[in-house]
């Protein structure tokens, strides 16, 4: 008998099987780029985990606050100290000559590869109605919360009332879904403004509003941090409802984590291993964080400008301003909070000027009137790209990038 | 991707055709399957790797000017006379935590941009920011250390720096702004 003889040769592999033989190339060892975010199943536990590769902001990796026993739980180790090469944080300088405990809170570099909990929050079907559901999941089979449709434009709060026996008749084949987002957590120095009104001299009506805003220095203990859960959304500033003070970091999504049940999970489930996990990533490269300094408003002509006050990390100055009506008070205040908010700002070094796409393209589809087939051929292309996207969660390589904020340019704060 | 039935005897031994991106070579000895190399990885600009001696980058650019190391472009000269330098790292700049940064290090002119004469090096410092008015500091790569040796370099920079700004503050210090 004469057999065929094949051996794999560079680059390729064989597998044989009781059907036959596949001879394969190679499986391409992936560039991963920073920021990539994993979930992990750990059996021992029953519980989810992220990793999140090492990306840098400014040159220096952010950090991962846990638990040396949550580490062990799902990795054993995390790697060694690099100045002892023994366990990290198992030296006793860390902990004043006695041992670490367990559950002492600890921060770890994204390098080390921490394992990050994740906290599950239903959206879709069985979740609140606030988050609709991503095309992306409808596709797969997940459906939004009935509730969504009791949404109208007259009636924008969920009728919880229209709910009544939803629940207990899910559709068929019915998948569920959870999510958890993934952000990094810069910490700043923040304004704080207080506003209070003066008896005007002409009515009764308040007319001159006095605004006192502070300065507080960034808390030097709190480093550049990895986050999960849910990711808190900006909140609408009230100027003249007493003390306002900005949140004391600004966030950046790098990702949002979900897991998808098999069809007819029951409702209010917690996950498990047989869910299938999805991300959805925000940040694919390096970033740069400039913070805003802060600047007493020389601009503010009219204001009376108290003498600063200037003393453990804390500077003030007070705006008097004559306004109208309240509403005056609140825009003249807002505008104030606003011009001078410490939020810092992000970006990507990309090489592509302002752009944030890699390398630069048209977002926008061409102009199609009239007989130009080319730009009708452009246009539908766009569409096709556009429609692709929607049915998946990661965009092509190349990724996209923080565009980089032309405001820097200009030295203002 | 091929996929062979088993043989049972001579008569159905199938024959084999090299698909997509393989190449098939038959011999008295048999024949041989072979694929073009998986890629290992994303080629960019100011990627690192880390000697024995310190630290070899690929070519990047700021604007349209190659770093150098040692007066050498640090992919190498063009003309081929002096081969890719290595930049030295230095264990003592390294912080407590174990790390250091390879950083572009830029001396802008006096309008805080660069000219064909404005000095562009790779330097290796324990601290990427820079606060000097006349040196601005860009991190390429965050180097890790253990028992005073590089044991690990992740990348902080993919791409070409276009263009280089020093912005002079009101108050407090200069911004170097690489873009």
């Amino acid at each position: 008998m004469n057999e065929l003889r094949t051996s794999p040769g560079a680059g390729a592999r064989t597998i044989g099987g009781p059907l036959g033989i596949a001879r394969s190339a190679d499986e391409a060892n992936q560039w991963t780029p920073p920021w990539r975010t994993a979930l992990g199943f750990n059996a021992a536990t029953q519980k989810w985990f992220a990793t999140v590769n090492t990306g840098t902001v400014n040159g220096r990796a952010p950090m991962v606050q846990t638990t040396t026993n949550a580490q062990r739980v799902n990795q054993g180790s995390f790697g060694l100290n690099p100045l002892t090469g023994r366990p990290f944080f198992s030296a006793p300088v860390f902990s004043g000559g006695q041992d670490v405990s367990g559950e002492e809170l600890i921060n770890v570099p994204l390098y080390f590869r921490p394992s990050l909990p994740v906290a599950w929050r239903a959206i879709g079907y069985d979740g609140d109605g606030v988050e609709g559901v991503p095309a992306f999941f409808q596709h797969l089979g997940v459906q939004n919360n009935p509730a969504l449709a009791t949404v109208t434009a007259t009636n924008p709060n969920i009728d919880t009332t229209a709910l009544a026996g939803s629940f207990t008749n899910p559709p068929k084949g019915l998948r569920l879904l959870r999510k958890c987002d993934v952000w990094l957590r810069q910490p700043r120095a923040v304004i704080s403004s207080n506003v209070t009104f003066q008896p005007g001299l002409v009515s009764t009506q308040p007319s001159i509003a006095q605004q006192s805003i502070s300065f507080i220095a960034q808390d030097p203990t709190e480093p550049l941090k990895v986050m999960t859960g849910a990711q808190p959304s900006g909140l609408a500033i009230d100027p003249l409802s007493g003390l306002y003070t900005e949140s004391a970091w600004d966030d950046l999504t790098i990702a949002e984590a979900y897991l998808l049940s098999p069809p007819n999970a029951e409702l209010g489930s917690e996950p498990d291993g047989s869910w299938t996990p999805y991300v959805k990533h925000s940040l694919w490269w390096p970033l740069i964080y400039v913070p805003t300094r802060f600047s007493y408003p020389a601009e503010l002509t009219g204001a009376t400008l108290a003498a600063p006050v200037v003393g453990s990390g804390i500077a003030q100055f007070v705006i008097n301003a004559e306004v109208a009506s309240i509403n005056d008070a609140a825009v003249a205040a807002l505008n104030v909070i606003t011009a001078h908010s410490l939020a810092g700002r992000w970006y990507t070094i990309s090489g592509g000027g302002s752009t944030s796409i890699i390398p630069a393209v048209s977002a926008q589809p061409p102009d199609v009137q009239g007989f130009d087939q080319a730009a009708q051929l452009r246009a539908q292309q766009l569409a096709a790209a556009a429609a692709q996207r929607a049915m998946t969660l990661d965009p092509e390589f190349p990724y996209e990038a923080v565009a980089f904020p032309a405001e820097l340019l200009t030295a203002t704060n | 991707m091929i996929i062979l039935p088993l043989p049972t005897h001579a008569e159905a031994a199938p024959q084999m055709r090299p698909g997509a991106g393989t190449l098939l070579r038959s011999g008295p000895m048999g024949s041989s399957l072979s694929a073009a190399p998986s890629a290992q990885g994303f080629a960019h600009a100011f990627q690192g790797y880390l000697t024995g001696k310190g630290v070899k980058f690929s070519r990047g650019l700021v604007e349209a000017y190659e770093p150098q190391i040692n007066g050498v472009p640090i992919s190498g000269a063009i003309d081929g006379s002096a081969p890719q330098p290595t930049l030295p790292i230095d264990a003592s700049v390294v912080t407590e935590a174990g790390e250091s940064w390879a950083c572009i290090a830029v001396v802008p002119n006096a309008e805080g941009v660069l000219d064909p004469k404005s000095k562009i090096t790779m330097v290796h410092v324990g601290n990427p920011t820079s606060t000097d008015p006349a040196l601005g500091l860009c991190a390429v790569s965050l180097i890790l250390w253990r028992k005073g040796r590089p044991y690990s370099l992740i990348d902080a920079l993919y791409f070409n720096v276009r263009q280089y700004q020093r912005v002079t503050m009101p108050t407090g210090p200069v911004r170097h702004l690489f873009l």
